[in-house]
């Protein structure tokens, strides 16, 4: 999807993007509303060669108020693909490696990415259910140097979603999601890795998708649709699949330290997806928490900083330490948080400061405490 | 370009004096134009002559025109003309008509070259021992028995079984290798070296560790041993690892080797408790020892240096690199057995001895090599010029080059494609040149060879073009293309068309880099005024540069203050006097006593330096700095030390007789433990100078009074190279040696004072008790409080608290950080000898970087984009010459900073960024445009 003309005639000059943009708030001169009203009178103009326009986080703060409804991240979205094209690229963190195995999983790769599943818990071949881990067992590697061993995200989600009574699809053949991709104006690699996916999914016979990673659900929901038309299953993530499921199942949960924890939403997850719910409800099933919001929650949320793996300067690194500082001043002792990247950056960024905050996944958060 | 080779030459004869000697050379024809030879390998491939390669030990074969080894300098081929078939009988002519540059030859004659020199340095090795006179070992009879040096080549990639190891007669891996130590060495019998080697039982112990990796199956491995002498080093903990993975160590000398009808070797041995074993090897290695060949003797006697009985060069313990000729000097195993580190310290340390001789017509003949102005490149978009290469049928038989050449064509940027034939023989590169001014091309792509071997030669061509250096690609299509997929000729062909496209894909985006050139301060610090200290501030004074001196104790001397004699018996006191004499009086040398250094900055060849001399601080500006701040002999505490003021350590011993030794006279007793706080958990490294310390102290006992029992509880004893001899002397005079195990140490009782020392005797199987007089503890040298010092200059210290050279062999005297050496007991235990040896090679390397007005940096180094930077430190923490910084900015932000005459460009804080902030020039976005490229088909 671009944005129309129309769209961006919409923008009323309200400013109420770029005065909720965390970006605007540290970088000088970076302004959602300058942009728009830089294409209108431009539309293909320098905004292509600006570095701005790899700035933005798409965190989509700015499309969730604005009164007309122009979904800024969309916009940045279509010209960061046209700007690709004339040589203007991301500084892309992780010296790439990320956007690398993507565009490696596009060429087409024999994949090995399941032996931590066959470990961890009951998986199947071919089902009614589809577990979408996403690319976390490629984080699990990359991230090491932060003393995370983010695989134990996934065996956590695999074993509740044995809790729950189903053995779900875990495939070597699930490709990233194509959000990186997407995100970073590549097109023809999401392109590539979702026709891949449905292939995928497809094959396995799967009724329902259930996405580790907000991204993912987020991109199916939104690009994958978009693309495909209604997706021939359900999709579903994780933390509404266990809200809805654990209740029923035979597992109870027992706090094993009480303590006061707070909860990051997710951009994907909660602005994106508009799940704020599931998340918080799950954390109530463990008895003896208690859910302390930080000062900025749910729709209101800041975001871990930043996204598809580019970009990431003091600028993030500033957002991100306010973070902390309003889970610290929340009174919380943990942050859970629903997504891989959020526990990423939020680790990375107590390093060589004084923040000495517990970081969670909320899987993980749950199957510490079972009973 | 200063060091010229004279390969294939032999001294005839040296005359003049020190300054002034002339030099005769006979120069063996080579039969190979050097110039021209650039080293493809047709000639050897064609030639039919065969004889055994000499460098594999005789173990296969090698042609008549070969090179020596893959690493040979220079690397050109020469002709063996005992065995060529046109030298010998006028037939053949092979290589000449296969040799591409027209290289070969054959009318070269013996040439007679007369050079001059101020100074001549002696390095001329040794040979290891010939074990084929020895019966008991059956070298000569048995296939299955080999020398160390054989088992060397073996266990080789590039040797004669790839790395296999392989049994005879049916190749089949062994199952079972035994280790005979001492194989012509420690050994007055068999042969007439009484010395020890000193390097046969490390590498006994590591040849035992690799064959371990080499052989799949189960495997056995069994050193037989006397005493193990892992002195050096960190050697003791390969040792330790050694047992740990299962390496037998078997205390005893097999004394005859026999062969079954299978042609295993069947060992008889006698344990140490006197059991008779008879053990079957599917192989032995004889770990043979140094010697120095007859005829070099007689070659070096006649030039009128004297030998001693052992033929090795005589040197003293105050002058190690000095022999009796004056302006001639010795380093390595001809001085004595020795392993490469210490080789390598005295190389340095008798290049510092004949550079102090020469000091004042200093760059009188250096040649320096003058380039045309660099041209500004930087605005100019890139015209890259691209050589494929045919090396002529190394590449050029597997990869269609001409494809190749013309797909290059077809590439962005690309202004020029030319084949070559040899791309780095002399005529092409000067075509290169005028190709490259003709064209206007700013940036070079050479597909070729590796840029290892090529890349700094291609570089010159640059700068003799007028280009950056650093505007150079290099695509290896012969190792990683024509080399690996000679099978698949149209595959390798496919992945060097990938390979250009990605080298020009780089090349386009390279710029050019500077190379930053700062002033040199030319003085030079040493810290630590001890033997070292002294001997280091004495050197760089007399190679011209003004030195500063800090010790922080009120006195000169260190150790050497407590000591009465070296090992071979030179006065210590009257040597040490004569040289604090000569330090103080030198004009060029500052000495600042009861001073500590607090603080420094800055890099090398700008060093400023804080020390403080009470309270008064003083800075210090210098280019270089020296670091002796030793070790001392630590206060042990066992053995009732400090509680019977009969239980000395070796060092008070000394004092103690240097005082008045009339006390001996009245002893009836005296005992020697060793190993006291060393080779232990704590401190598992051996102290080094103890065991030869204490035999010499029991010698001066049986001097004194030869009626006195004198016994030296020991675990090995560790007397390397010709000190062997003081143990020999010892048991010859008396002293009784007992060994005992770490696991069953001597205990020591006070009962109705009467001091008694308990241990038990492995031979006898009993205990002993010993009533003594007197009991000296060989304590362990331990490392003084380093941390700060290496804090301050960022250097590195081992697991021990000692500091950590740049490399264990090659590099002994250097830290990774320029400008910064490493002297004497802090690098390590050492006796005087070693440590004044070091502390010249220290002056040596101080002074390559003291003589020049300025140094470069390089331009290949990291950089930080300050907004991308987090501040997150994880650069620092990974650098390891402390060359990036995380500094406070005015906004409160943290953001990390370079400074490039500390970086060596290794790209570690680059992979530790999480960001991409930190980044090496050329090494950015320049590979992410690579890793596309390569993505794309």
């Amino acid at each position: 999807m671009q944005l129309s003309k129309q769209q961006i005639d919409y923008c009323m000059e309200c400013g109420v993007c770029t005065g909720s943009c965390p970006v605007a708030m540290e970088l000088e001169g970076f302004s959602p509303r300058g942009m728009i009203k830089r294409t209108l009178g431009e539309p293909d103009g320098n905004i292509l060669q600006s570095r701005d326009i790899w700035a933005c986080l798409s965190c989509s703060r700015c499309s969730d108020r604005c009164p007309v409804g122009i979904d800024f991240p969309r916009f940045i979205r279509t010209y960061r693909n046209k700007a690709r094209q004339k040589g203007n690229l991301p500084k892309f963190s992780h010296h790439g490696q990320f956007h690398t195995i993507t565009a490696i999983q596009a060429k087409g790769v024999k994949q090995d990415r399941i032996g931590w599943a066959k470990k961890a818990g009951k998986i199947c071949e071919k089902g009614d259910y589809f577990y979408f881990t996403g690319c976390i067992t490629y984080y699990d590697v990359g991230f090491k140097y932060l003393d995370l061993n983010m695989i134990q995200s996934a065996e956590n989600n695999l074993l509740l979603l044995n809790k729950t009574g189903i053995e779900p699809v875990v495939s070597n053949d699930e490709c990233c999601c194509g959000h990186d991709a997407f995100w970073s104006g590549d097109d023809d690699t999401f392109s590539t890795l979702a026709e891949k996916n449905m292939k995928t999914i497809a094959a396995a016979g799967a009724k329902t998708v259930i996405f580790g990673c907000p991204e993912g659900y987020s991109m199916f929901r939104e690009a994958y649709t978009e693309k495909f038309g209604s997706l021939p299953f359900e999709i579903i993530h994780i933390t509404e699949f266990l809200a809805r499921e654990l209740p029923n199942a035979d597992v109870s949960f027992k706090s094993k330290v009480k303590k006061t924890v707070t909860f990051q939403d997710p951009c994907r997850l909660g602005r994106r997806s508009g799940i704020y719910d599931a998340p918080r409800d799950l954390i109530s099933l463990v008895p003896g928490t208690d859910l302390a919001e930080m000062e900025h929650n749910r729709e209101n949320a800041i975001c871990c900083g930043t996204t598809a793996w580019m970009e990431c300067s003091s600028c993030s690194k500033s957002m991100q330490k306010d973070r902390l500082k309003e889970a610290e001043a929340a009174g919380a002792r943990m942050i859970i948080t629903a997504c891989p990247k959020c526990q990423i950056h939020l680790t990375c960024a107590k390093k060589n400061t004084d923040h000495n905050i517990d970081i969670m996944d909320l899987g993980s958060f749950l199957a510490e405490n079972i009973d | 370009m200063n060091i010229q080779l004279h390969t294939l030459s032999t001294v005839q004869e040296i005359k003049g004096e020190a300054g002034d000697f002339t030099i005769s050379i006979k120069k063996a024809p080579r039969y190979v134009d050097m110039d021209k030879c650039i080293a493809c390998g047709e000639c050897s491939k064609k030639c039919p002559g065969k004889t055994p390669d000499e460098f594999n030990e005789g173990l296969d074969k090698r042609k008549a025109i070969y090179v020596a080894y893959p690493q040979a300098v220079p690397l050109k081929y020469v002709i063996d003309p005992s065995r060529c078939l046109k030298l010998a009988k006028g037939k053949c002519g092979t290589c000449a008509r296969v040799c591409p540059t027209g290289a070969i030859n054959y009318e070269d004659k013996e040439e007679i070259i007369t050079l001059n020199a101020g100074a001549v340095i002696m390095a001329a090795g040794f040979r290891p021992f010939d074990p084929s006179a020895l019966d008991n070992l059956q070298y000569s009879k048995f296939s299955n028995v080999v020398t160390s040096i054989e088992f060397e080549r073996i266990l080789s990639a590039g040797g004669p079984t790839s790395g296999h190891i392989e049994c005879f007669p049916d190749k089949s891996e062994p199952e079972k290798i035994a280790w005979l130590q001492c194989v012509g060495s420690r050994d007055q019998n068999k042969c007439n070296n009484k010395y020890c080697s000193s390097v046969c039982c490390m590498y006994a112990v590591k040849e035992a560790m690799m064959a371990k990796d080499h052989i799949s199956g189960e495997f056995e491995a069994s050193v037989f041993l006397m005493d193990m002498r892992t002195c050096g080093k960190d050697f003791e903990k390969y040792y330790e690892r050694a047992k740990d993975q299962g390496v037998c160590f078997v205390r005893s000398r097999i004394h005859t080797i026999t062969e079954d009808k299978d042609h295993k070797l069947i060992c008889t041995y006698v344990t140490e408790d006197g059991k008779n074993v008879k053990e079957i090897f599917d192989m032995v290695v004889l770990s043979v020892g140094m010697e120095t060949p007859a005829d070099l003797a007689k070659v070096v006697r006649d030039m009128g240096i004297e030998l001693n009985a052992n033929n090795f060069v005589k040197t003293s313990s105050f002058s190690p690199v000095e022999t009796s000729r004056k302006g001639f000097y010795v380093c390595g195993a001809l001085q004595e057995p020795k392993d490469i580190p210490m080789a390598v310290m005295e190389a340095s340390a008798a290049a510092c001895d004949a550079g102090t001789s020469l000091s004042l017509s200093r760059g009188s003949l250096t040649k320096i090599r003058e380039y045309p102005e660099e041209k500004d490149v930087s605005g100019e978009d890139p015209r890259i010029g691209v050589f494929v290469c045919n090396c002529g049928t190394n590449i050029g038989g597997i990869v269609d080059v001409p494809s190749v050449a013309a797909y290059a064509k077809t590439l962005d940027h690309v202004a020029y494609v030319e084949e070559n034939m040899f791309t780095c023989s002399q005529d092409t590169q000067d075509k290169v040149k005028k190709v490259i001014r003709e064209n206007n091309l700013n940036r070079i792509v050479i597909a070729a060879c590796t840029p290892r071997t090529h890349e700094a030669l291609f570089q010159e061509t640059l700068r003799d073009s007028g280009l950056n250096k650093y505007l150079i690609e290099m695509a290896n299509i012969r190792n990683q293309c024509s080399w690996v997929h000679s099978k698949e000729p149209g595959l390798a062909t496919a992945k060097s068309k990938d390979l250009v496209r990605i080298a020009v894909t780089k090349a386009a985006l390279m710029m050019p880099l500077s190379q930053p050139t700062a002033g040199i301060m030319q003085k030079g610090l040493v810290i630590g005024g001890g033997v070292t200290g002294l001997t280091a501030a004495l050197g760089l004074a007399s190679q011209g540069f003004f030195t500063t001196l800090v010790e922080k104790n009120d006195v000169l001397g260190g150790n050497a203050l407590s000591l009465n004699h070296t090992w071979n018996g030179e006065p210590v006191a009257e040597n040490l006097s004569a040289l604090v004499r000569e330090v103080k009086d030198h004009p060029m040398i500052e000495v600042l006593t009861n001073t500590i250094v607090t603080s420094t900055s800055g890099f090398i060849g700008n060093f400023k330096t804080m020390v403080a001399t009470g309270k008064k601080d003083k800075v210090i500006d210098h280019g270089a700095v020296i670091i002796a701040t030793g070790a001392r002999e630590r206060k042990p505490a066992e053995y009732l030390y400090g509680e019977d003021e009969r239980v000395l350590t070796l060092l008070e011993l000394d004092l103690k007789i240097a005082g008045d030794s009339g006390f001996v006279k009245t002893m009836d007793s005296a005992v020697f433990i060793q190993c006291v706080g060393s080779r232990e958990p704590k401190r598992p490294y051996c102290s080094k100078v103890c065991c030869t310390h204490s035999i010499k102290s029991a010698l001066k006992f049986k001097e004194l009074n030869p009626g006195m029992e004198v016994c030296v509880i020991y675990r090995d004893i560790r007397t390397y190279g010709q000190r062997e001899e003081l143990y020999r002397a010892a048991r010859d005079k008396g002293v009784i040696f007992i060994r005992y195990n770490y696991e069953s140490k001597p205990v020591v009782q006070k009962q109705d004072g009467i001091l008694s020392v308990t241990v038990k005797d492995h031979v006898l199987g009993k205990d002993l008790e010993i009533r003594t007089d007197l009991i000296g503890l060989a304590s362990a040298i331990a490392p003084g409080d380093n941390a700060a010092l290496a804090r301050m200059f960022k250097l590195s210290l081992n697991d021990d608290h000692f500091f950590m050279e740049a490399h264990a062999k090659l590099r002994p005297v250097d830290f990774a950080t320029d400008g910064i050496f490493l002297a004497g007991m802090a690098h390590y235990p050492k006796p005087v000898e070693e440590s004044i040896s070091q502390a010249k090679a220290a002056v040596s390397r101080a002074t390559v970087v003291l003589s020049k007005e300025t140094v470069t940096v390089d331009g290949v180094v990291s950089k930080v984009n300050e907004a991308l930077c987090r501040g997150c430190g994880a650069c620092e923490e990974t650098c390891a010459f402390g060359a990036i910084v995380v500094n406070e900015l005015t906004n409160g932000l943290k953001a990390a900073n370079v400074q490039q005459a500390l970086c060596k460009g290794c790209g570690a804080c680059s992979v530790a960024c999480p960001t991409g902030a930190a980044s090496v020039f050329h090494y950015d976005n320049e590979v992410l445009s690579m890793v596309e490229t390569a993505l794309d088909q």
